[in-house]
């Protein structure tokens, strides 16, 4: 059943079992998930079935860290949340993803490197993409034919799926609708969630219309999956005291926030473009095998034997093909010529050589870095002096890079750098400067993936969720979504989030019984 | 008392003489020696490019940098007569250079010029197109060839 918040009385009190708040992919999939569970459910989304722009501004906020994209582009406030401008990759984090790692702070999820394994599989079903299989050649991509320096042993093909993209809140909610035990309120604004005295358990959850309208929802759960940066403003707005949230005696609620580090990185002159240049990164495909097209994008990765030797970020490395006239960013060495291949008297000298690709003419790629970024507990997200239309604290971004990260990203650029030069496959110019310190490209900046500001981990001084996504010290408050997030790989996290939300549904159900 | 000494006194003069001779002028013949042997090996050098011009390009960037006032290009050659000795061949000194090159490639060893990755002993070897003069103009101009605070 589907309730505009706006028709129901002021002040009406709503019970239920679970209360959860935030119809985006891990609040849609957790309801689903408990849809003929036998327990009563409510699920709060702030906005109604189609965009609306008084809603959208409630998203508003300022960005004082590193350039970040417009707080309320970046995301939709309305039933299916941001998977409404979705575009759809899909892959899981990498084993390594969640695994502690020597010499690096910070890392590690409290669920064993194959932990989520089991929900990824049932979250490909939700997301309507293909078999969790993501190795290269399962999707025609052969080996052999790749270019020598993404063969390995450090940069190897890999691959994400396309989903078509699920648009969660059309494709789910008519299920929602006809649940006996789902009831969805629209035009419903959580604002603050009130504690009992101790602190150590929600007893109600305020929400409000933006006409003004209040009501209480007391429920046995609650569960947060509002998204990367909401999840944290809520729980930062609920807490007595100013700088202090709910559940956060150790000041970590919208610490530790990331995104990943995106840039034109780098340019490749290729020595000879091979004719049957199939392995484009960045560039869909599709495959035709196991029945159906499905659709896919292969990119370039690290192999994880080189990301823990090398203590190297995992990494997403794409191209984009340059009209000749674009070209010029080659510096004073534009024909800077392969050295090793002139005394070995092969002439491949490389410069920007013109060839034709789809028909077009164009010339050696352009490099996009996506680089997962070092946990940094000074990057974070806080609350601002300025209110919001139903008077909540509009959120402050702090997003920041360290020198780390700009390290990790010119170690990167050095080690691809040397593998294509070492095999004859061109040269790469890149645009990271070394050196010691966080100078970026200007065109560096963080995606629309927001994460770790309610991070997990098992010790509480570490994190404010515990291994069941349970905020510490808080009984009955459990978070979903990528805020939970403690690294966060090169995946894109939709796939992440709905397997985690899957696994809490599976808890939750446990626990309730 | 004073002894008497075991060499006759015409033989202890002619040997004081030669030993004054050579000890005045060892270093120098010795030197030079060297020096001819390493202008050999950075000839030789050079005549590895065939695209001189454009290994100019990258040389002058490379002797314009940090990098290249630390690492001259001269060290090159040295270095490679110091590994090979004077009589080492040409063909000896071409496989010599592209395993260095290839190690230091495989090893992630490399610098970067104006942005683009390099090995350093490509960025050397470039270096040495750029000056032409003899080995002992660049030894007296040194470091200072293209630095901008001389």
């Amino acid at each position: 059943m589907f309730i505009d918040l706006r028709t129901v009385p002021d002040g009406t009190e709503i019970r239920t079992a679970i209360c959860i708040v935030g119809a985006g992919a891990a609040g849609i999939t957790l309801t689903r998930e408990l849809n003929g569970s036998g327990f009563s459910c409510v699920l709060l989304e702030s906005g109604g079935m189609e965009f609306d722009s008084r809603t959208q501004k409630l998203y508003d906020g300022d960005i004082i860290g590193r350039p970040f994209p417009d707080l309320t582009t970046c995301r939709l406030r309305y039933f299916g949340g941001t998977t409404n401008h979705w575009s759809g990759w899909c892959l899981p984090l990498d084993p390594i993803d969640f695994a502690t790692r020597e010499g690096l702070s910070y890392r590690g999820w409290p669920l064993g490197r194959f932990g989520l394994y089991r929900w990824y599989r049932r979250a490909h079903e939700v997301c309507e993409i293909g078999p969790f299989d993501y190795a290269p050649d399962h999707w025609g991509i052969v080996q052999t034919k790749l270019p020598l320096p993404f063969r390995g042993p450090h940069f190897i093909p890999r691959i994400a799926q396309l989903s078509p993209p699920t648009r969660f809140g059309s494709t789910y909610g008519p299920e929602l609708e006809s649940s006996s035990n789902i009831t969805v309120y629209l035009q419903a604004n959580a604002c603050k969630f009130e504690t009992n005295d101790a602190e150590s358990e929600v007893e109600f959850l305020s929400v409000r219309t933006l006409s003004g309208r209040g009501i209480k929802v007391n429920a046995k759960v609650f569960v947060l999956s509002a998204g990367g940066i909401e999840n944290a403003r809520l729980l930062l707005a609920s807490g007595r005291t100013e700088d202090q949230g709910i559940g956060d005696s150790r000041h970590l609620i919208g610490r530790f926030f990331m995104a990943h580090i995106c840039c034109w990185a780098g340019l490749l002159a290729l020595a000879d473009p091979p004719k049957d240049f199939y392995f484009d990164p960045g560039y869909f495909r599709t495959f035709e095998g196991g029945g159906m097209p499905r659709v896919f994008v292969p990119f370039i990765g690290l192999s994880e034997e080189t990301m823990r030797r090398r203590q190297l970020p995992n990494i997403k490395l794409l191209w984009k093909y340059e009209s000749p006239e674009a070209q010029g960013a080659g510096g004073q060495l534009t024909d800077l010529h392969s050295i090793l291949h002139d005394i070995e008297r092969r002439p491949e000298y490389v410069k920007p050589r013109v060839f034709r690709r789809e028909g077009a003419l164009v010339t050696g790629p352009r490099l996009f870095l996506n680089i997962e970024p070092i946990p940094n507990p000074d990057s974070c997200i806080r609350l601002g002096p300025e209110r919001d239309a139903i008077g909540m604290r509009k959120v402050v971004v702090d997003w920041r890079v360290t020198a780390g990260d700009k390290r990790n990203g010119a170690a990167v650029l050095r080690l691809l750098g040397a593998e294509v030069a070492r095999t004859g496959f061109g040269r790469l110019r890149s645009f990271l400067e070394d050196g010691d310190d966080a100078k970026w490209p200007a065109d560096m900046y963080g995606d629309q993936h927001h994460l770790g500001t309610t991070r997990m981990h098992r010790d509480a001084s570490l994190g404010v969720v515990n291994e069941d996504c349970r905020v510490h010290g808080i009984a009955n408050l459990y978070i979903a979504g990528s805020s939970v997030f403690p690294t966060a790989g090169a995946a894109n996290p939709t796939l992440t989030i709905t397997a985690l939300a899957l696994r809490l549904a599976n808890h939750l159900k446990e626990q309730l019984k | 008392m004073i002894r008497t000494l075991p060499l006759p006194r015409r033989w202890f003069l002619s040997a004081l003489a030669l030993g004054t001779t050579a000890i005045w002028g060892s270093g120098p013949l010795a030197a030079r020696r060297s020096e001819n042997a390493c202008e050999r090996v950075r000839k030789t050098l050079i005549s590895l490019l065939h695209e001189r011009e454009r290994a100019r390009k990258v040389g002058t960037v490379y002797l314009g940098s940090p990098l290249g006032r630390l690492a001259p290009p001269q060290g090159l050659a040295e270095t490679v007569l110091a590994d090979l000795g004077p009589d080492a061949n040409n063909e000896a000194i071409r496989r010599d250079v592209i395993a260095r090159i290839r190690r230091e490639l495989r090893d992630v060893q490399v610098i970067t010029l104006d942005g683009w990755i390099i090995s350093p002993t490509e960025a050397q070897l470039c270096g040495l197109t750029v000056a032409g003069e003899p080995l002992s103009m660049m030894r007296r101009n040194g470091n200072h060839l293209f630095d901008p605070n001389p």
